[in-house]
């Protein structure tokens, strides 16, 4: 069985290294444009609909731009920069991660943080204070006697 | 008739405010004469509710424009059907069909419980006549249907030709229908509360409303993410926009309620937590269409622009003020029956649920606030878009996926490693196999194949819980497999039709998944005759044409689909022009397969026959659908009545099984 977990470990490891890799080669200018309108908000009042995919004129005039600048060389902070001085900072589909702003990335991950530590609380508090005895592990093959006795209660609790 | 239309409104204001008191009164004094007679007012409520709607059917079927909203959302030459759905096209119509619809369940919840819940029913009808009054004051003094105009106007606006749809014949009225449904647990939760009848009762007998709830919810958000992605033409079917946030998130409760209750009613833990839960849920549902009708978020759906604001800020701090008030004075008896023996606990993995589904909908909730926050903070405007979303939700979603695969096997009390490692052998092997068939197929980023390899993994524990349990009914009656399948499942509906509904989420996430990671998109200016690439797909312009009806003028273009060089489908995008609209409307053309989606948007066109393309390949769109499908028909398994032989069949097997313990 320990040997079986290293094989599945380590095939993991390996289709993740040969994953990443594979995404870090493909990425060309055409990519860029893309990720860049992907995040990238439309301003032309039809709600908060991405650059890439809005379908009104001023969607096309901004993806003209983008790809201008990727032409011209610019890097992705500098585009992105250049948009919102042009458009003002509600082009940005994200919140960038800067002041007040901060806020908006971190809550949600402090949130999930404070409900698993609430979660970690009830489970202790409703654990018995006195440990019951450990039932005796059965052998493998009473594993399924013991399954569907489990199962049946099951059914019968419906 | 408009008079009646009105008066009828005020009456049920009047009898809502009746209905409320009385069975308050009638909890407290438990008289039965005073609980029938707000019962009897419920009843009249809805009649009269009725009556009111009625008339407003009336007004739009027939045109007349002096009434105001009749104006704003109908018109002469409006087809029939969009006249009467032009009833929730806005503000006052949508909010006359919440009362309506919470009428109707009020009445649905009276004539279920005549002789039932006798302890609980005076309290609920109190509760649910107190949230109808809350809308009836709103018809009656913010936002009145019959209102009339100083002029008559010759013709109306007209609906908005966006929602003249069939998905918007349905998807209003279908997430009405969930929203409002959550208002029933919500009443016998507070009943609960209220009268000290502190079991499960109020759980047991709102279990069904909860359900149907959920179903329409699925149903109505789905309903709005298909029209998204077949009027809107952006070639997505979920924008992250505040009114489809509002949406999701009494759903995300919902479903965390559904299954949270399952620990409380077979162990009796986790009570306080199910009413924080329901009163969450109902909250959340009446600030998801607060949102949708306000427009407090500038989004795509503030159709209807008001100030309803202080209205539902009052109304959503008073009953959450009230509430948690009676939780906490309750608090003490609603200890913990009984005691959790390990994290590896089935009621430990249904915590681990609840926590997930809490955290996506603060995640949620979170980011649709923040510009106002942030606005409010530093005064400047930002936008929380698709791509902070998108971020956020990846690892909670992966999480979630996973858990719904690892959850259903850890069994009640306490699950040992060794049994553990038994469940999961398989499936662990069957993901590693997907993300393999992946890699070959083709797909090279990482975040999609541990999404695929997930999917995998928890399709395969579904489909060996199945198997096992299956060939551990054989054990005890020797059937053919498929019996064993099909008594299996309908003896316990809850417990199977529940993996059915996560092998539906299992597509979703999947479809999800490849069509966010692998869509293609571009942009082609073509002439006539011209041909372009996308995909594997080879499109031919063969030229513009226009026509006109009464309504709009519509210019179409047609391409014909060509693959390996034969023709294979012929797709015909359109734009319309509204005469009563400004802004002209892209009507998509789409070939959906299972495999992608070829989504063709008529961009435009200039003088010199240039026309221009904005093409996407949605790859596994379809499976999305397919997956909220099967969610939809699990729900509706669960949902599906025992019939009696079964149930007797289910009690002699029991005995049998006794007969083999023993």
């Amino acid at each position: 069985m320990l040997r079986l977990k290293k094989v599945v470990a380590s095939a993991c490891l390996l289709i993740g290294l040969t994953a990443v890799g594979l995404v870090a080669q493909s990425s060309d200018d055409k990519q860029r444009v893309s990720t860049l309108t992907n995040n990238l908000v439309c301003t032309c009042g039809c709600a908060n609909i991405i650059v890439a995919s809005c379908d009104c004129g001023q969607a096309a005039e901004m993806r003209k731009e983008v790809a201008a600048f990727v032409q011209a060389g610019k890097t992705d902070a500098e585009i992105y920069e250049a948009f919102e001085k042009k458009y003002g900072p509600a082009v940005l589909g994200a919140p960038k991660l800067q002041g007040f702003n901060i806020l908006a990335w971190v809550l949600p991950f402090v949130g999930l943080a404070a409900g698993a530590v609430l979660v970690i609380v009830v489970v202790k508090r409703l654990r018995p204070s006195i440990p019951e005895p450990e039932t005796a592990e059965a052998k493998p093959p009473e594993i399924d006697e013991k399954y569907r006795r489990l199962l049946e209660e099951e059914l019968r609790e419906e | 008739m408009i008079e009646l239309g009105q008066y009828c409104l005020f009456g049920a204001l009047v009898l809502s405010a009746y209905g409320m008191v009385i069975g308050a009164l009638a909890g407290m004094r438990r008289s039965l004469p005073l609980a029938r007679s707000a019962e009897n007012a419920a009843i009249a409520a809805f009649a009269i509710l009725a009556v009111s709607s009625i008339v407003l059917w009336y007004l739009l079927l027939t045109d007349q424009f002096a009434v105001e909203y009749v104006a704003q959302y109908s018109a002469a030459k409006m087809p029939t059907v969009y006249k009467f759905t032009a009833f929730w096209g806005g503000q006052s119509g949508s909010l006359l069909l919440w009362a309506l619809v919470l009428a109707l369940f009020s009445y649905a919840v009276v004539a279920g419980n005549r002789y039932r819940n006798r302890d609980l029913m005076p309290y609920t009808v109190s509760v649910l006549m107190g949230i109808l009054l809350f809308f009836t004051v709103l018809l009656n003094f913010a936002t009145n249907p019959f209102k009339l105009l100083p002029q008559v106007p010759p013709d109306g606006h007209g609906l908005n030709p966006l929602l003249q749809n069939p998905y918007m014949v349905i998807h209003p009225p279908a997430l009405y229908l969930g929203y409002i449904g959550l208002s029933v647990p919500f009443a016998f939760a507070v009943a609960a509360l209220m009268s000290g009848k502190l079991d499960t009762s109020w759980i047991r007998t709102t279990r069904r409303w909860t359900l149907v709830s959920w179903v329409f919810l699925t149903f109505g958000i789905t309903l709005g993410g298909m029209w998204a992605y077949e009027e809107l033409g952006w070639g997505g079917y979920w924008a992250w926009d505040p009114v489809e946030n509002a949406s999701l998130m009494p759903w995300l409760i919902a479903t965390a309620f559904l299954h949270s209750v399952m620990i409380t009613e077979k162990k009796g833990m986790l009570r306080i937590w199910n009413f924080i839960l329901v009163l969450l849920a109902f909250g959340l549902s009446i600030f998801g269409t607060f949102i949708t009708r306000s427009g407090v978020i500038s989004s795509v759906h503030s159709f209807a622009l008001s100030n309803l604001g202080p209205f539902f800020i009052i109304f959503l701090a008073s009953t959450t003020i009230f509430t948690v008030a009676w939780l906490f004075y309750r608090s003490p008896q609603l200890r913990s029956e009984q005691r959790m023996k390990s994290f590896l606990s089935r009621e430990a993995s249904f915590l681990l649920n609840n926590w997930l589904f809490l955290s996506i909908c603060f995640a949620v909730f979170w980011g649709t606030v923040f510009p106002i926050l942030s606005e409010a903070v530093t005064g400047e405007k930002i936008t929380v878009s698709a791509p902070f979303f998108n971020s956020v939700s990846l690892p909670l979603g992966l999480a979630l996926l996973i858990l719904t695969g690892v959850c259903p096997l850890i069994a009640w009390r306490k699950a040992s490693i060794r049994n553990f490692r038994r469940n999961f052998l398989y499936p662990l092997a069957a993901g590693l196999l997907t993300g393999c068939v992946g890699l070959l197929l083709g797909v090279r980023s990482l975040v999609p194949l541990v999404f695929f390899s997930a999917c995998g993994f928890v399709l395969a524990t579904i489909v060996f819980e199945f198997y096992k349990g299956a060939r551990a009914r054989q054990v005890i009656r020797p059937t053919g497999f498929l019996t064993a399948l099909k008594d299996l499942s309908l003896m316990n509906k809850r417990r199977y039709g529940g993996f059915v509904i996560h092998a539906g989420v299992v597509l979703v996430f999947f479809g999800i998944v490849a069509s966010s990671f692998f869509r293609i998109e571009e942009n082609f200016n073509v002439r006539q005759n011209e041909f372009f690439k996308i995909g594997d797909y080879t499109l031919a312009f063969k030229g513009l044409s226009q026509r006109s009806d009464p309504e709009k003028d519509v210019v179409m273009a047609r391409l014909d689909v060509l693959k390996d060089g034969r023709k294979i489908d012929e797709l015909q995008p359109e734009k319309h022009f509204h005469h009563k609209s400004e802004q002209p409307m892209t009507e998509v053309s789409i070939r959906p397969t299972l495999k992608e989606d070829l989504y063709v948007v008529l961009a435009g066109w200039d003088e010199q026959g240039v026309v221009s393309f904005h093409v996407f390949v949605n790859p596994m769109v379809q499976w999305i659908w397919i997956g909220i499908g099967i969610m939809v028909l699990g729900g509706l398994f669960v949902m599906f009545p025992d019939t009696k032989p079964l149930a007797q069949a289910g009690r002699k097997s029991e005995e049998e099984a006794k007969d083999v313990a023993a």
